[in-house]
């Protein structure tokens, strides 16, 4: 590199720095990440008390939840567990649905984008109008009524989230071979008699992972949001396993006397999302620098 | 011009054919036993057969399908067993209850997002535009059911102007349109100030600038017609989004319409409900996509000249 020459190479905390006051979204919410990837794997360590116990100094006198403070840092819900307890626990359904289920699509997502745009014709006619009918259903909807139809579990919530949501990822993966399959390097690979597996998968996709992997990260936040609002209206994560939004469904009918227990949880889950929204959006400025401005 | 609509209106068709598939699919194939889902975990096994025998569950799955468009196509899509009446008739009941509310709520996001985008773009790259743009990347990531709470606990309890829930008039309309309003104005927030950000990197605005014509000219006159197009692509799909956002919203403030009735659906699995909830957003969002095509033609010239 030619400003390398210049001078002898910069220690890396300050390449660090640097690389962090140009890139702060993505290190921001890469940051958030880190943070909620430890609290969900160590959460039994990070923990006060396992998220289901029922403390009986957990109540106040007439019944009602602990305010935040003492013994139980955050307070406790309306059977006496310790809120801080089960925040900590509630990243690990937030965690583990949003990313399958974002893999899930992921694989669908983009085997369908590159058989569509690569052999286009008659495979690409019926593989687009399919994706215009799983884009015109309401993704919560959607996902509402394939739980409805599955059962209320956490793994039915990410099966059916997973399983609609590659919609977008379909039609960007489409449009990138498009672009990208008349290069020469692609005609190269053509020429020397590779199967279309190899060109698909190994020269197409590495070509073209960039935009996905934007969209992935977006997709990882919704999807946390959408596990939530099932599980807000009673058809996704079941009691006693927390989940932050269970909580706030918990929350709402003790809103007036105990604010904390939706406070909280919808607190970490904003935060969780807005880490996977910066992580995006900070990638996509740097792949693309026209929307650095965003 | 006159092609191109058909065109769309033929493509429109295709995806309603295959949005009935897939709600036939989850109703039909995805379920066990679909009698019993479509008659609830009460139902006797006389009534059980009897659904079979009047569905055609017996029958191959093609046929299946078919007399299912069938029922659709003659507006019967099933009966409710909590309410025991057809989910036609009450999809029109509660419609009416939340469409008051749908409105209140696409007004706010477009009044809050609108004004913002524009004023985000003509002040990018300076403080107020990343204050504002931060806010709604906040915004962006909050549960609209968690800042619905939020709001009902400060503006409807601890300062006591609005109503906890219900409908009684214009003041209960303020908190849940305003929640749905806040979260979607965002997208309307980001998606205009990028489509105006790309407009005014285009030659024929430098070019009206060197004509000496003024800032606000420029912007109103010849960036904010040519950026408005991606915006108003949103807002045909943004009904889909609506509907999620309402139901979680209603749900809340205790709103009477659809939302409560497919909350109550979900609850107890009334399927038939569930269903013809979802099938009736479905196509709500391809009729607003082929509104919003046609009205291309009137906006876009390229298109009208194609």
């Amino acid at each position: 590199m030619a400003h390398a020459a210049a001078g002898p190479p910069k220690p890396l905390s300050g390449r660090l720095w640097k690389s962090m006051r140009k890139f702060p979204m993505l290190y921001l919410g890469g940051g958030i990440i880190l943070l909620l990837s430890v609290t969900a794997i160590f959460a039994p360590w990070i923990a006060h008390y396992p998220y289901a116990t029922q403390f009986r100094h957990g109540l106040t006198a007439s019944g009602t939840p602990l305010p935040p403070g003492g013994r139980f840092v955050w307070g406790t819900d309306d059977l006496g567990r310790d809120v801080y307890s089960r925040v900590i626990y509630g990243s690990r359904v937030s965690m583990v649905v949003g990313v399958f289920s974002t893999l899930i699509s992921l694989v669908i997502g983009t085997t369908l984008g590159l058989v569509s745009g690569y052999f286009g014709g008659f495979p690409d006619m019926v593989i687009m109008r399919l994706t215009d009918a799983v884009l015109a259903f309401p993704y919560f909807l959607f996902a509402m009524a394939l739980v409805a139809v599955l059962g209320p579990s956490e793994r039915n919530v990410l099966l059916a989230i997973g399983v609609i949501g590659w919609g977008v990822m379909a039609r960007v993966v489409r449009g990138q071979v498009l672009a990208v399959k008349e290069f020469e390097y692609v005609q190269a690979e053509k020429a020397i008699g590779a199967s279309t597996f190899r060109i698909l998968f190994s020269v197409i996709l590495p070509n073209i992972l960039g935009p996905v992997i934007v969209l992935a990260a977006i997709a990882v936040g919704t999807n946390m949001v959408m596990e939530a609002g099932l599980s807000f209206l009673g058809i996704g994560v079941q009691e006693p396993v927390p989940s932050w939004g269970n909580m706030i469904s918990a929350g709402l009918q003790a809103f007036q006397y105990a604010p904390w227990l939706f406070l909280i949880p919808g607190l970490a889950l904003t935060l969780a999302v807005l880490g996977f929204n910066l992580f995006g959006d900070g990638l996509r400025d740097i792949l693309d620098p026209r929307n650095a401005s965003r | 011009m006159l092609s191109y609509i058909v065109r769309r209106v033929i493509g429109s068709l295709i995806v309603l054919l295959l949005i009935t598939a897939i709600a036939f699919a989850l109703a039909y194939l995805v379920p066990s036993d679909p009698a019993r889902m479509i008659a609830g975990v009460h139902a006797s096994a006389a009534t059980l057969a009897e659904i079979r025998h009047k569905l055609g569950l017996d029958k191959p799955v093609p046929v299946q399908y078919v007399d299912y468009l069938g029922r659709l196509l003659r507006g019967n899509l099933g009966t409710s067993f909590i309410y025991d009446r057809p989910v036609v008739s009450l999809l029109k009941d509660k419609f009416l209850a939340t469409l008051p509310l749908a409105l209140a709520a696409w007004l706010a996001e477009l009044l809050i997002g609108i004004p913002l985008g524009i004023y985000t773009a003509r002040r990018a790259r300076r403080s107020a535009d990343y204050l504002v743009s931060a806010l709604a990347l906040v915004g962006l990531s909050m549960p609209v059911f968690w800042l619905g709470l939020i709001l009902l606990y400060w503006f409807g309890f601890k300062l006591p102007i609005f109503p906890l829930g219900g409908h009684t008039g214009f003041m209960s309309l303020v908190l849940p349109s305003l929640t749905i309003g806040i979260v979607g104005a965002a997208y309307y927030l980001r998606l205009l100030k990028s489509s105006m950000l790309e407009v005014m990197g285009n030659d024929y605005i430098r070019t009206a600038r060197a004509k000496g014509a003024g800032e606000r000219r420029v912007v109103w006159r010849h960036v904010v017609p040519n950026a408005v197009i991606p915006v108003i692509t949103y807002a045909g799909i943004d009904i889909g989004i609506l509907m999620g956002g309402l139901i979680m919203t209603e749900y809340t403030f205790n709103w009477n319409g659809i939302g409560a009735l497919m909350y109550e659906a979900l609850q107890q699995s009334d399927i038939p409900v569930i269903m013809g909830t979802v099938l009736l957003a479905a196509v709500l969002v391809v009729l607003f996509n082929l509104v919003v095509d046609v009205l291309y033609v009137f906006l876009d010239p390229r298109i009208r000249c194609d």
